[in-house]
């Protein structure tokens, strides 16, 4: 076979091989720059403001002048910050607690434990997920002040309670557990009651090392969303005894407009500790999210 | 905040509470005359003083509450020393022995929400922040403090000199025609809106001195369109000479700016649609048919495009003079700014001024008297001053405009800017106190501002005629909650 007529050929499907893959890949990299580009904008605008005069946030400009490092103290004495920091870490770390306890026991349940009506009442867990929480802001309010049901105390307004207790149930980590605990071989439950377990022992000893990824994801979104919390603490507080930090942002927005440089110096603050939990969570976050069966 | 799903549930709440409220012991008020009008317009009449019935005085055996609370919304490291100054000083000297404790409870529309389920309850505070609307809504429940109860009193009450001192209009804004004129607030400062201009470029166009008449500022507003200002921001926005936001406080300047009112405060109607209004939004349409005016795009836009040299003319509060004056010239190239009044048909200006006052919730006469006490005092003129200062609003005593006016801190634009606008106080008029003002603002006026302006063809009248129709169905539905 002649096979000089080939290779040219050959070749020239080779470099177009290449080619194609490299235009490709050029591609690919473009969307992806362009997408790592939309998300690092707002993080760097906020770094930017946060360094800049007021005048120079209020006429929109892309970078200050000179930086205002000043800002970052301004922010931090403006707002009692070091009283809400320490406020904020303590409500996070209760409600976390809380949740933890109650996502795992309920998300067990639901997921491995055969009960008359557990689907049932499976599905009003998940249905509470579809209520808006505006729609729950009032009456959670009177149950909290104790109108609705007495309470311990009287009221819980002003409270270290009212801060934690309502976020220490959650129906999607219940959800995202009940998920994962679903999934674990009977094998595993078979061969730990031969040795004489019962599920509590079954659930700490088996179950919850097995289910670091999914737990620690559990662990983050409580977190974001107990460091995060604004609307509800900002009711039922009215006093700073236990004002978060993200009420004491709140502080730069008054009538006439935002003190913008201010307010992003708090921001960058107050966004670090949520930074510093998903470094050290990254791997489990996101194997946690690849097993529950939530990665669309 | 103010969706509909909320003015629902606000609706129901208040019906609930007016359903359920216990009886609680109350003094029976005092009976006043009603005779003057201190305002420049058919606004709300004041209560003149009167001497309390000899025989009955309800507030003689009454002993002031020691402990009181007071919610406020000021936040920032000035406000709230002078809060806590104030507030310090109060429960130190007084013969009362009373001890007022400030908490800061979120914004005007949080403590909105706070309050609405515990009205005519016994956690409600003693003395709160609110807009005169706001207080309004609280009242369909019977649930605030008539304040004409003891603003006379031969003990407690504010002496007439006092009284006269406050401006006009500042001191009629609380008392609420659609309830009896009984009066739920006390003014402790106001902001105003005034027009912001950028007097070198009004220079650069031939101009003298800002617009006095529509005619003028229509004429200014639609130069500055054609001709760049030389010392715009390099790669600002394009140049204009209005900036309209989408917010009923400016409809109600500038129909107040035309000689018209929102309300009339005889027949406890809206009148969005009067001569005026008409007029007035006519007017502004044609700014807009004409190239010479755009809306505002984004929050606080115009003061961006004002600090960047592209907008001639910016209207809004007073309160945002420190960012006009941060933004002017934060590129290194400043300008001669200042205020002034809206461009007016009427002889004298007519501007609206607004702001929060303090009001006192029922509870018992004890903590009434106690909270009175404390809003006296708050009020004050020495004190006044002293918060003026360190807030940055207007005093809303007249003696002690001058003290406030020397001590604005600011630039020296700013400065001259307050002492402007200080100057324009006694023209000041305000926009509706009634319940569900607020529904009526979002629903209703800001969609009508919406349509005159994106639509530059269609009817002004008509539409004003519908928005009017639809802001009095709102008020009659409110008011049939009233207790």
């Amino acid at each position: 076979m002649d096979n000089s007529s080939i290779l040219p050929t050959h070749k020239k499907g080779k470099k177009k091989f290449y080619l194609d893959r490299f235009l490709g890949k050029a591609f690919l990299y473009l969307i992806l720059i362009a997408g790592a580009l939309v998300f690092i904008f707002p993080f760097f605008w906020m770094i930017s403001n946060s360094l800049m005069t007021l005048g120079e946030t209020i006429t929109r400009q892309l970078l200050p002048k000179v930086p205002q490092w000043v800002n970052y103290k301004e922010a931090w004495d403006q707002a009692n910050f070091s009283k809400y920091f320490v406020n904020s870490v303590l409500v996070t770390l209760g409600t976390l607690a809380g949740l933890l306890v109650t996502s795992i026991l309920a998300g067990y349940a639901f997921g491995r434990i055969d009960f008359k009506g557990k689907n049932f009442l499976f599905g009003i867990f998940l249905a509470t997920m579809m209520i808006p929480e505006s729609v729950t802001l009032i009456p959670n309010y009177m149950l909290i002040r104790g109108t609705i049901i007495p309470l311990p105390g009287g009221t819980w307004i002003n409270t270290y309670w009212a801060l934690t207790i309502p976020f220490m149930a959650n129906a999607f980590s219940i959800f995202l557990l009940r998920q994962f605990f679903a999934q674990i071989p009977k094998e595993l439950w078979d061969a730990a009651r031969i040795d004489g377990c019962d599920h509590l022992r079954f659930l700490i000893q088996v179950v919850m090392p097995i289910s670091k990824a999914p737990i620690m994801t559990v662990l983050l979104f409580g977190f974001t969303a107990s460091w995060n919390a604004f609307q509800w603490p900002l009711l039922v507080t009215t006093r700073d005894t236990w004002r978060p930090l993200m009420v004491g942002l709140y502080g730069f927005v008054q009538e006439a407009g935002p003190y913008t440089h201010w307010l992003m110096a708090g921001a960058v603050i107050t966004i670090i500790p949520i930074l510093l939990v998903y470094f050290v969570t990254q791997k489990q976050f996101t194997q946690g999210i690849a097993t529950t069966g939530l990665k669309g | 905040m103010r969706s509909k799903l909320f003015s629902f549930l606000a609706v129901v709440m208040i019906a609930a509470m007016v359903l359920g409220a216990c009886a609680k012991p109350t003094v029976a008020p005092t009976p006043v005359e009603t005779e003057v009008p201190v305002v420049p317009t058919d606004a709300p009449v004041v209560e003149e003083p009167t001497e309390a019935p000899a025989e009955v005085d309800p507030w003689a055996e009454v002993v002031p509450a020691t402990e009181i609370v007071w919610w406020h919304q000021h936040t920032g490291s000035a406000r709230e020393a002078a809060i806590a100054k104030i507030v310090s000083d109060f429960n130190a000297n007084n013969e009362w022995g009373i001890t007022v404790t400030a908490e800061y409870a979120g914004s005007y529309g949080d403590i909105f929400n706070k309050m609405l389920p515990i009205l005519n309850t016994t956690d409600v505070p003693d003395v709160v922040v609110g807009y005169q609307n706001q207080v309004a809504t609280y009242q369909l429940a019977d649930s605030m403090f008539d304040m004409n109860e003891l603003i006379n009193h031969p003990v407690y009450g504010l002496t007439q000199e006092e009284q006269d001192d406050f401006y006009p209009g500042f001191f009629a804004q609380d008392v609420l025609s659609l309830f009896d004129n009984q009066r739920l607030g006390l003014a402790p400062n106001r902001s105003m809106e005034v027009m912001y201009y950028n007097m070198d470029w009004l220079r650069e166009l031939g101009f003298e001195a800002p617009p006095t008449t529509p005619e003028e500022f229509k004429a200014m507003a639609c130069a500055a369109a054609a001709n760049p200002f030389s010392g715009a921001t390099e790669g600002a926005a394009s140049p204009t000479g209005y900036e309209l936001s989408i917010d009923t406080s400016r409809f109600a300047s500038w129909t107040f700016a035309f000689g018209g009112d929102m309300f009339d405060y005889n027949t406890n109607q809206f009148t969005l649609n009067s001569d005026a209004a008409v007029e007035a939004w006519t007017f502004l349409q044609s700014l807009f048919a004409d190239g010479c005016a755009r809306l505002v795009t984004e929050n606080y836009g115009d003061q961006t495009d004002f600090g960047n040299g592209t907008l001639l003319f910016a209207v809004g509060s007073s309160s945002g003079l420190t960012y006009y004056g941060d933004a002017v010239g934060a590129d290194g190239t400043p300008f001669d700014w200042s205020v002034g009044a809206l461009p007016h048909t009427s002889a004298d200006p007519v501007m609206n001024v607004y702001g929060a006052s303090v009001s006192i919730p029922k509870s018992t006469p004890e903590r009434e008297l106690a909270a009175w006490l404390f809003v006296r005092y708050y009020t004050s003129a020495a004190v006044n001053a002293e918060w003026a200062k360190a807030s940055g609003y207007f005093p809303v005593k007249a003696s002690i405009a001058d003290e406030v006016t020397a001590e604005f801190a600011g630039t020296d634009e700013a400065k001259i800017a307050y002492a402007t606008a200080i100057s324009l106080l006694p023209y000041g008029v305000f926009e509706p106190p009634v319940p569900g003002y607020d529904f009526v603002r979002d629903n209703v006026i800001e969609p009508a501002m919406t349509a005159i302006v994106d639509d530059t063809t269609v009817d002004v009248r008509a539409i004003l005629d519908e928005a009017n129709v639809n802001a009095n169905a709102i008020l009659a539905e409110q008011m049939s909650q009233i207790k």
